[in-house]
């Protein structure tokens, strides 16, 4: 698509999955919020969904089985 | 990025049709930029953390923000898709580009003269505004610019109908037992519809809001007028929509690796949209006064059939996109998904928006919940659907298509795909921020199109959240669609900048059910457009007749707000316009 | 045609859900009663509202054992009566009663939205906006125009006070009309 290598080699599926996987950890607030009447507290809720999901990403890419180079 | 070597790009094959397509596209850009300038403005303001101007000019803002996105911006871009889509499929230029030039212009010159009514509402010299937002509801009054702006615009876009229509026509005449290739198909089912949803607001703007504003006539029907803006206001969403629905049914399969699941129900879906995309204007209307429960009911019933064609696009869309990964080597139940090319941004722009659709949609049976509709009606609620639809699916599936089209445009590759890729992604995680807070605002009442929800006498009652960290979110939200709008632009700017080059060429697989697979009567276009009509007339016949005859033509009373051509108004606009033209005029001569 | 097997599950399913959807829409009308905003209201002239035997003096007229009608003119941009905070009464009731809304507007089309509930309609100049609402225990409700007005729409807001029924003060019709109180 374009000339311009990126700076560090990135899993784009990665990228996609944690901020995929952030959102919906930050929907599920609003879900435990309106629905449930709990409140989570916004900055720590969301820095352990950082920790969360960063982990799962990690242990994705550690355990994965394909090394595709294609995009 | 894989490319057929040797293909053509369209540029190359048809050089005339790709510039059109280019300037298209240039004045939608601009719009979006423009248009994504006035959101972040908005953002801040109505969240109080940030106001640059005085709330009164907010309303100037925000019409500007909605004119230039849903109406500028969208139809710009599905102009130059459809015209891609048309030329590509049919394999044929237009019959005349020079017609194709003039509709372009016209929509063009509709849109500066809309717009310059618009701006002239912040120029102080200038006794002229349109303080009306995008949907104009008399008695507010617009200078009438504004509305002839809309008129040249709209009669642009059915000339751009009619080019396709007799390039459709000439390919027929050509290939007279073929079935119509899918996305000439998509095109001239969309114009269809548009030409039907059209009738409401061209009837409300040239019998009533332009000779009105003119001082014709002295009055006008405000609940007339509404419900004929409300007979165009929701299929005009579908015009928007269904060009993405283009990408995803065409596009999106090849990006993926694989071939379009069924092409004989994206007919169906299409089909489905001439149909249906109408007759449910009054789901704009529950809480009004002046129209029967009956008739709101039925509205009802047709908008919750509507979801139909969506739910089978999400269907054949994710089939399709299966088949890709399972054709780059994906395998499992849900294994799959790794296999697509997550690092393309045209891909996953697409995807992402897919995915956003979904989440609107639902929140768009809410607002079609006739009673259910009491409690989101006219709060942020609202917005935060819209923004879910259009503002995702439609406008991110734009940037993404354009990722992967521009270089067959321009004989160019774009400047950056981490950039591109970035921006896609920021644009989702922002607008979960922003249209998530929205939603949850306007579950409390606070509501829309307003400068300032701050209020003297009462605070909003929250369950959850608290009104400032529901600001904060929306703001934050608002501020990185803006980055990501920047990101976009840039990126395409710099493009232009690349060093043209061979072997960009892309080619679009057939895909795996063909039309050959379906009856016939679904190419039945004039078929399809009749029971459109009939349908149409059934849903509007009644209700647009009960309010005539309650309340006249022209309304019980009332005056215009505010009434602009005054012989003031028009001096001052001589003052600024017309004298330094006549000036520079005589020293040219 | 050939339709996937999945395809046809899928349709099935979606026939299935809009069905339901429609469904519950359904049972708010007839089963809990939730009426809509209709044409019920009559058409009355905007710029002639000071005619009007109701909006001449809109307010609060009991006229029922536990049933009021409460006349509202929305003006840009104010509620009359409403905005307490422009000098006009606010809206009281006494709590667990009926009461019927009938509000039109003086001039361009507003939104009516007591804020936090589902009592909430369009104004449209012309047109009146009939809306019956069970109240409940003593609260107090903000009143916002939800639909633009203006360059001062953001300014115009009210406030609808429901009291405990000792505290109620008001006028039935008939006493209204007579100048007197209760």
């Amino acid at each position: 698509m374009s000339d311009r290598r990126p700076p560090v080699r990135t899993r784009g599926g990665l990228l996609v999955a944690v901020v995929v996987g952030l959102v919906l950890w930050f929907e599920a607030r609003t879900v435990a919020g309106m629905f449930f009447g709990v409140t989570l507290p916004p900055v720590p809720y969301m820095l352990a969904g950082v920790v969360v999901v960063g982990a799962l990403a990690i242990l994705a890419d550690v355990t994965r089985t394909s090394h595709s180079a294609r995009s | 990025m894989a490319t057929e070597a040797g293909t053509p790009t369209f540029a190359n094959k048809y050089p005339e049709e790709a510039s059109i397509v280019r300037r298209a596209f240039l004045v939608a850009f601009i719009a979006l930029g423009v248009g994504a300038l006035a959101g972040v403005i908005q953002a801040l303001h109505r969240t109080n953390i940030l106001r640059i101007i005085p709330s009164a000019d907010y309303y100037t803002v925000l019409t500007l923000h909605g004119v230039l996105l849903v109406i500028v911006f969208t139809i710009f871009f599905l102009v130059g898709v459809f015209q891609w889509a048309i030329t590509r499929s049919l394999e044929r230029s237009p019959p005349n580009i020079t017609f194709t030039k003039a509709w372009l212009g016209l929509m063009s010159l509709g849109s500066v003269m809309t717009g310059a009514a618009i701006v002239s509402g912040v120029i102080s010299e200038v006794d002229a505004s349109a303080d009306v937002l995008f949907t104009f509801y008399a008695p507010l009054q617009a200078h009438p610019l504004f509305y002839a702006g809309l008129v040249v615009f709209i009669v642009g876009t059915w000339l751009a109908g009619v080019d396709w229509f007799r390039t459709w026509l000439g390919w027929r005449r050509e290939h007279p037992d073929e079935r119509i290739p899918l996305q000439a198909f998509m095109v001239l089912t969309t114009m269809i519809m548009w030409y039907i949803a059209t009738i409401g607001v061209a009837v409300s703007v040239l019998f009533f809001l332009l000779p009105w504003s003119l001082g014709f006539i002295d009055q006008v029907n405000p609940l007339l007028t509404r419900t004929l803006f409300w007979f165009f206001g929701h299929p005009v969403v579908y015009f928007w929509l269904l060009p993405a629905y283009l990408l995803w049914y065409t596009v999106m399969p090849k990006i993926a690796g694989g071939r379009l699941f069924s092409d004989p129900l994206a007919r169906v879906v299409f089909v489905l949209f001439v149909l249906l995309s109408t007759p449910v204007g009054i789901h704009h209307q529950y809480m009004d006064p002046g129209i029967a429960q009956g008739f709101k009911f039925i509205a009802m019933t047709n908008t919750m059939f509507l979801l139909l064609p969506s739910l089978l696009t999400a269907f054949t869309v994710v089939a399709s996109i299966e088949h890709g990964a399972r054709q780059r080597g994906g395998t499992g139940l849900l294994g799959w998904l790794r296999a697509l090319p997550w690092r393309d941004p045209a891909f996953t722009g697409m995807a992402l928006a897919g995915l956003m659709f979904a989440a609107g949609g639902f929140s768009g049976m809410v607002n079609a919940g006739m009673n259910i509709n009491y409690l989101v009606h006219n709060t942020l609620w609202v917005p935060g659907h819209f923004h879910l639809t259009v503002g995702t699916a439609v406008a991110l599936t734009f940037m993404a298509g354009t990722y992967w089209l521009w270089p067959q445009l321009t004989n160019r590759r774009l400047y950056s795909r981490p950039i591109a890729l970035a921006q896609v992604v920021l644009w989702f995680g922002g607008m979960a921020l922003m249209s998530n807070a929205m939603h949850v605002s306007g579950l409390f009442g606070i509501p829309r199109r307003t400068a300032e929800p701050q209020y003297q006498g009462f605070d909003f009652a929250t369950t959850f959240g608290g009104v400032s960290e529901l600001n904060i979110q929306l703001a934050l939200g608002g501020t990185l669609l803006f980055v990501s709008t920047l990101l976009f632009l840039s990126n395409l700017a710099l493009s232009l900048a690349q060093p043209t080059r061979s072997g960009l060429g892309q080619q679009l697989p057939a895909a795996l059910s063909g039309p050959e697979d379906s009856p016939r009567v679904l190419d039945n276009l004039a078929l399809w457009s009749g029971i459109a009509v009939v349908l149409v007339v059934l849903a509007y016949a009644l209700p647009l007749g009960s309010i005539i005859a309650d309340s006249g033509l022209l309304g019980p009373g009332g005056t215009a707000y505010p009434a602009v051509l005054t012989p003031d108004s028009l001096a001052g606009l001589q003052a600024v316009v017309a004298d330094p033209v006549v000036r520079a005029l005589e020293v040219v001569a | 045609m050939h339709i996937h097997t999945y395809e046809k599950l899928w349709l099935g399913l979606s026939l299935l859900l809009i069905t339901g959807f429609v469904a519950t829409i359904t049972y708010g009308a007839l089963g809990a009663g939730v009426e809509m905003v209709d044409d019920s209201g009559e058409t009355v002239d905007p710029g002639a509202l000071g005619e009007h035997p109701d909006f001449a003096d809109p307010g609060v007229e009991r006229v029922g054992p536990n049933e009021y009608d409460v006349y509202v003119v929305a003006h840009r941009f104010y509620f009359e009566p409403g905005s307490s905070t422009q000098g006009f009464d606010p809206i009281t009731v006494p709590a667990n009663s009926t009461v019927n809304f009938y509000i039109t507007s003086a001039d361009v089309v507003h939104g009516f939205g007591v804020a936090g509930t589902n009592a909430n309609t369009m104004v449209v100049p012309g047109e009146v906006s009939e809306l019956t609402v069970e109240v409940g225990g003593p609260a107090e409700y903000g009143i916002v125009c939800n639909e633009y007005c203006g360059s001062g729409h953001h300014t115009m807001e009210g406030l609808m006070q429901v009291v405990p029924p000792g505290e109620y003060n008001g006028t039935d019709s008939q006493t209204a009309r007579l100048g007197g109180d209760r």
